[in-house]
């Protein structure tokens, strides 16, 4: 059994960001319910600003919105955008990189390749992330392993594909450094990538028991399903 | 929503200058949006930003007291305009806002309602007194409690400035928030706020607005009556 099973909900018509944003806020706090709901709906809210910017008409023509994302008197608190897309932005690349060698060497049957010289193991790609990426100058693999990877775990399958999906593809194709998390998650994907994106992510989630090396059980993962009146 | 001024002619003479405003229904409806709107020319009929302002705070205000009715209306997909949501709404201002609407339309319809039932000095006087606009003035100011506004307050920053949409927010209230008070005993006893919502729905308010323009007509025509035609707003509704 899961963790937890989440359905994410796709209406027809769509409601503009809802599923995106539901999605992207079990990425940054996927275990603080009301955290993660805090997110969801600022990030909602600020993806309708934020396309508004880039076209003025957007905000003054009417969308589907889900009101419980809107009940909020206050502004839109950009400060606790930042954090969670840089939580998501440390973690999209991370999950890729720990799972990938892991999922190829199972779907091909054969032994994980190499990892900057060295055995593909947690630690030795944890590693080389905090090498590459300079996370934070100051981590030593265990601090990595305990604040960034750790937390991560009950989405990395979400993550995965996600990065797969999605951010890997868009880096690539606007040839934007990755810092850009927002620029390149937003406009969010549509409702029919986001589904696709839950297919792959649970495609990798029923694999991830039987990948030794990164010692994951079902029971610590969270399932994604989609559901709503966009589905059918 | 268009605004236009109905020149005879293109003439620039402002005798019979005739301010339209077109309420225009959406089709599929967006909550509370008409509502917001006709409501915001009642406390803003002048001032272009201000009304629009106010419209987009109280179409955001209504949607979260809509929530907080029936938890399950939040969780369902409703058309809204995303820009209603992105300033913040002061929770001092708006009720302060409202409050002022309220007060402006109880003082229309206090104001109007002599003319209206042509009552004068011999009749059965309603406040008390000959229903002159300083007696009304000053019942309002006695009855306003803690807004601690004079008589003259009362005519110079209520009334005045409401006259352009005084047969509207009489049409309102006679239409929607009168019912409420015969309806529920609690209602006097609610703040203003809360006695503004829930806002009409929008055949209530296809009613305010053709009751709203017979007003008018019928101020209009009164014997001896203050009312010109170029002072008064026409409303009308469009793509109900």
């Amino acid at each position: 059994m899961p963790l937890k099973v989440v359905q994410i909900r796709f209406e027809d018509p769509p409601v503009s960001f809802d599923a995106a944003s539901e999605i992207l806020s079990y990425i940054a706090y996927p275990i603080d319910e009301n955290q993660r709901a805090k997110f969801a709906a600022t990030l909602c809210r600020f993806s309708h600003l934020y396309q508004s910017r880039k076209d003025p008409r957007h905000g003054d023509m009417p969308h589907l919105i889900r009101p419980k994302h809107f009940e909020t008197l206050g502004g839109i608190e950009a400060g606790e955008v930042y954090r969670g897309m840089e939580l998501i932005r440390r973690r999209l690349p991370m999950a890729f990189s720990m799972l990938l060698p892991f999922l190829i060497a199972r779907a091909t049957g054969r032994n994980p390749k190499k990892v900057g010289g060295f055995e593909a193991t947690v630690d030795n790609i944890c590693q080389q992330i905090i090498e590459q990426n300079g996370v934070d100058a100051s981590n030593n693999i265990s601090n990595f392993k305990t604040r960034i990877w750790s937390p991560t775990r009950p989405v990395a399958h979400l993550a995965f594909a996600l990065h797969f999906e999605v951010y890997n593809k868009r880096v690539n194709d606007v040839n934007k450094n990755d810092e850009d998390v927002l620029e390149i998650l937003c406009p969010h994907p549509t409702d029919m990538l986001l589904m696709q994106v839950l297919g792959t992510a649970e495609a990798v989630r029923v694999w991830l028991p039987s990948l030794a090396r990164v010692r994951f059980k079902e029971e610590d993962t969270i399932m994604f399903v989609p559901s709503g009146s966009g589905t059918l | 929503v268009s605004i236009f001024d109905n020149r005879p002619g293109g003439r620039q003479s402002t005798a019979y200058a005739m301010r339209v405003c077109e309420i225009r229904f959406s089709n599929p409806e967006i909550p509370f949006e008409a509502a917001s709107l006709l409501l915001s020319y009642i406390a803003y009929p002048s001032d272009t930003d201000e009304r629009t302002e106010f419209s987009r705070a109280l179409c955001r205000w209504e949607h979260r007291a809509e929530a907080l009715r029936n938890p399950e209306w939040r969780s369902s997909p409703k058309l809204a305009r995303p820009v209603i949501f992105f300033k913040e709404i002061s929770a001092k201002t708006l009720p302060k806002q409202i409050d002022n609407l309220m007060l402006r339309i109880v003082t229309c319809v206090s104001m109007l309602l002599p003319q209206l039932h042509r009552v004068s000095e011999s009749d059965v006087l309603p406040f008390g007194n000959n229903p002159s606009v300083s007696n009304i003035a000053r019942n309002i100011s006695e009855l306003s409690g803690k807004s601690k506004k004079s008589g003259a307050d009362i005519i110079s920053d209520v009334w005045a400035p409401a006259k352009p949409v005084a047969h509207l927010a009489y049409a309102y209230w006679d239409c929607v928030l009168d019912e409420r008070l015969e309806n529920n005993p609690e209602f006097a006893a609610k703040s203003r706020s809360e006695m503004l919502t829930p806002l009409a729905d929008q055949k209530r308010l296809l009613r305010v607005i053709s009751y709203a323009e017979l007003i008018r007509q019928e101020l209009l025509a009164l014997p001896g009556s203050r009312f010109k035609e170029g002072d008064m707003i026409k409303f009308v509704a469009s793509g109900a």
